[in-house]
């Protein structure tokens, strides 16, 4: 190891003293010579820099709207994931049973089993596919329908969650990124509305025409470990494997305790600092004006899902999640006027009740301040295919049309649900 | 609005459409419209300042010009107050304030105003001022032409970062200004595109590593942190600096002015005198002329050669911040400039002095003085005596630990890929000559940066280092 740690710094020494030694001709230049002024030919100086540009442009749709570069994203990173995922589930075959996807964030992906809702509903004649992502968002879910199901006709349901989820201080980057395999040329403006801040929306116009743009960190990260990645790339098979397998985390959170007048918490002895930290940070009040912003983000984005499947037979349902362990803290849960659109009226879509989840919204059944455990992930997947089956099945789509108008979440929070 | 900002560039377009849409005289005025909106993008409040020294240096040029004796010392030297008032007082101010508080063991909240630095402040004083002493001195006629004289002192793309303009260069082109030739557009582009890349890939990917070592440098013992930290801060500042003033020099050319060259490849230079004479010209070449030489320059002996060396070299130190360090940094610059006189004094003529004009020695010239480079960092980044202190302990090893290597891959590959891209540069000139090219080099060349600055550039829209000069 040190021999070759010697020979790397010799030979790093030997290119500087190549460079250098080129550098110079022995005598030190005294003044630095003019730019050139004249040109004996015509200079076509617009022209090649707009042909440079439109070269380009094309460069980065070849590599990056292609599946060129997106089939070598890392594929333990969230555009990586996601890409995988949704490609997989394009190719998949019908299973030639009524098939209903369920899309989500992290807390979807860790609260819902294929497996558990499979054994729950397969005596329906039902199967379950999850695209549930974490860091994904409506927007990105618009996009991945638009990716697996072109025709709308696909899916008997598609289970869209609603609530408040986790947002990291770096979402705006992590979003563009992770929907940038999804994205194309004409979605610039649409994809740029839902962010907030002008430097996203920026970068978001600019991820939909250079797809490149968001694909940085992935890029730099191929430059440095370039065989790693292709060894990562090979065991996708396996990853996607492990990822139907998975059933969930068995820590608990039991014994934590929250008090909301006081906005203390008091741990037990097992938990770690990171738990710990985690857990205070799911109990910081949202800004008022991310909240709004995301609840608009929800109306418009589910609106345009409503829109797509307007003339198909899929039924779109709106689920609530468990908002926390400690039940509906300040900041975590949809109320208010109807969150949801009108066109939830007007076809084959409905909601489930607000408080449907509510108990599973205890310390036993979280591994962390958002997310559910295995026990949790358990429930919560047999309570969801059960609401699902019995409404499902109940009747015909005006049935469900009628159960949708009768649910308007209300600002204390308290449902009208008959 | 920085130079490598969405905002800058539709701004900039605007002001080019504006410009080239009307005769010369309205784009002048258009141009000092645009040059104080530029301004006034980060606190409207300090272009008072800009347009009392505007003022006062325009009719004290008229009359410095026609009068005589006592009564033109007094003019230049009320230009003087007014203009050394406004930058000691904004500048420094708080520095002697807080010493003098420190000095007398006093609170320091009982003297220190808290003022906030008005951007290129000390930037647009050494224009003004390089202006009033040279029509003192009979070098230049005053100008008539308020928005002549106005648009020297603001013009956007030198304003706030540099390169500091003298009157004589500007004003002729002001008054003869012609439409910029192709090649000159050409040119314009390549320098703007060429800042860019050094500070979008280059300077911006640096200041990662830079900013973790200095921001905490206690973390991070070791005369190995402490090397690479201080190299990827010296990478830093001289891509970041010398990008603006390429990406300056590209617009002030596509609006059809040339602007004076102000980094001609420092970090390739064999010994300190070579080093000032490329880095920073702008204001080496101020403090020469107006400091230096006036001194009485190398003319009267060693003793005095020495005083003014160091003198030129503390008040370029104390330029660039009102901080003990950056008066410590001039120090440290003298004391190398004097020393390597010293040297070539006690050596010429032997084999010493022969070995070092050896082709083969270039090498081991430039890197000991890229090292001596990278041990006056820490009086630059260091934001106290303290931290310069621990800094400077680490660099000779006075901890006791190796350390961490701090620079990664990419900021290794970047360091090498800059050593060759310069080589080539400094041999071939390549750069510039890409304006004569033909399209089958141009083009691929302008997909090549373009994608750079599409898939390498460090996150966001980072500051440039010398706005807080």
């Amino acid at each position: 190891m040190s021999l070759a740690i010697c020979l790397c710094v010799v030979g790093v020494i030997a290119i500087v003293y190549i460079a250098l030694y080129f550098s110079s001709t022995g005598t030190p230049p005294t003044e630095s010579p003019a730019d050139p002024v004249v040109s004996a030919r015509p200079l076509h100086v617009g022209r090649n820099l707009l042909l440079g540009a439109v070269a380009f442009v094309a460069l980065d749709g070849i590599i990056f709207h292609t599946p060129l570069y997106p089939s070598i994203l890392a594929p333990d990173s969230y555009a990586g994931r996601l890409a995988v995922i949704t490609q997989a589930e394009k190719k998949r075959a019908s299973s030639g049973r009524k098939e209903i996807l369920v899309l989500g964030d992290s807390r979807i992906a860790e609260g819902f089993s294929t497996a558990v809702a499979d054994e729950v509903g397969s005596a329906s004649g039902l199967k379950f596919v999850s695209l549930a992502e974490p860091a994904s968002t409506i927007v990105i879910w618009h996009y991945i329908l638009r990716e697996v199901d072109p025709t709308t006709q696909r899916y008997s349901a598609i289970v869209v969650p609603y609530g408040i989820g986790y947002e990291p201080d770096t979402a705006g980057d992590l979003r563009i990124s992770m929907a940038a395999p999804l994205l194309r040329y004409g979605d610039c403006f649409r994809f740029a509305s839902a962010f907030q801040p002008w430097s996203d929306r920026f970068r978001a116009f600019t991820a939909c025409i250079l797809r490149g743009s968001a694909y940085q960190s992935d890029i730099l990260n191929l430059l440095q470990h370039p065989i790693g990645r292709l060894g990562g790339i090979q065991l996708e098979a396996a990853r996607l494997r492990s990822r139907a397998a998975y059933e969930g985390r068995d820590s608990d959170i039991a014994g934590t305790s929250y008090d909301p007048k006081t906005h203390k918490v008091s741990f037990p002895p097992n938990l770690t600092e990171a738990q710990k930290q985690l857990i205070s940070q799911s109990l910081n009040p949202r800004p008022e004006s991310e909240r709004e912003h995301f609840v608009k983000l929800q109306r418009g984005w589910i609106q345009r899902i409503f829109d797509r499947y307007s003339k198909s037979s899929t039924a779109i349902v709106l689920t609530p999640v468990p908002r926390s362990p400690f039940g509906g803290l300040a900041g975590s849960s949809v109320t208010g006027d109807p969150a949801f659109p009108n066109a939830l009226t007007k076809r084959a879509a409905f909601s489930l009740p607000e408080q449907t989840f509510n108990f599973l919204e205890k310390p036993e059944y979280y591994f962390d301040g958002y997310h559910l455990n295995a026990k949790g992930r358990r429930r919560f997947t047999e309570r969801l295919v059960a609401e699902l089956v019995g409404r499902l099945q109940s009747g015909d789509a005006q049935s469900r049309l009628t159960s949708v108008h009768n649910y308007l979440p209300t600002s204390g929070g308290q449902e009208r649900y008959h | 609005m920085l130079f490598n900002s969405f905002q800058y560039w539709i701004f900039f377009l605007i002001v080019v459409v504006l410009f080239y849409s009307t005769p010369f005289r309205i784009g002048k005025i258009i141009l000092l419209c645009a040059s104080y909106i530029f301004y006034m993008w980060w606190d409207p409040r300090f272009i008072a300042l800009i347009i009392t020294s505007t003022v006062v240096d325009y009719f004290l040029g008229i009359w410095l010009e026609i009068a005589s004796g006592r009564r033109k010392k007094l003019l230049l030297g009320i230009s003087l107050i007014v203009n050394l008032g406004i930058l000691g007082f904004f500048k420094y101010y708080d520095f002697f304030a807080g010493s003098l508080a420190t000095l007398l063991h006093i609170p320091e909240s009982s003297f220190v105003l808290q003022i906030i630095l008005p951007l290129g402040v000390s930037f647009y004083t050494f224009a003004s001022l390089s202006y009033t002493i040279d029509v003192y001195w009979g070098k230049m006629k005053a100008v008539r032409n308020f928005i002549d004289y106005a648009l020297f002192i603001s013009f956007f793309p030198h304003l706030i970062n540099g390169p500091i303009i003298r009157a004589g260069q500007f004003l002729p082109q002001i008054q003869s200004w012609r439409r910029p030739t192709a090649i000159m557009v050409q040119s314009g582009i390549i320098l703007v595109l060429s800042g860019l890349v050094k500070k979008m890939i280059f300077a911006d990917r640096f200041a990662v590593v830079s900013d973790m070592y200095f921001n905490h440098p206690g973390a991070h013992p070791g005369w190995v942190a402490a090397w690479t930290g201080c190299i990827a801060f010296a990478m830093q500042v001289f891509f970041d600096f010398s990008g603006y003033t390429d990406i300056a020099r590209g617009c002030a050319r596509l609006l059809g002015f040339e602007f004076p060259l102000n980094f001609a490849r420092p970090l390739l230079s064999r010994n300190p005198r070579e080093f000032w004479q490329k880095w920073h010209m702008t204001l080496s070449s101020w403090v020469r002329d107006y400091v230096f030489i006036p001194l009485g320059g190398s003319r009267k002996g060693s003793f005095v050669l020495y005083r003014n060396l160091m003198i030129a070299m503390v008040l370029v130190g104390f330029w660039h911040g009102a901080s003990w360090t950056f008066i410590l940094f001039g120090v440290y610059q003298g004391m190398l400039l004097i020393g390597y006189r010293l040297f070539e004094q006690a050596t010429a003529g032997t084999i010493i002095s022969r070995i070092m004009k050896k082709r083969y020695f270039v090498p081991i010239s430039v890197t000991l003085l890229f090292m001596s480079f990278v041990i006056g960092m820490p009086f630059i980044r260091g934001q106290n005596l303290q931290v310069t202190g621990y800094v400077l302990s680490g660099l000779f090893g006075f901890q006791h630990v190796t350390g961490e290597f701090l620079l990664t891959a990419g900021t290794l590959a970047l360091f090498f890929i800059s050593l060759v891209l310069a080589v080539a540069q400094e041999r071939t000139r390549f750069i510039d000559r890409l304006a004569l090219q033909p399209a089958r080099i141009q083009i691929p060349a302008y997909v090549c940066v373009f994608l750079a600055l599409e898939l390498f550039p460090a996150t966001g829209p980072v500051p440039f280092i010398y706005f807080q000069f």
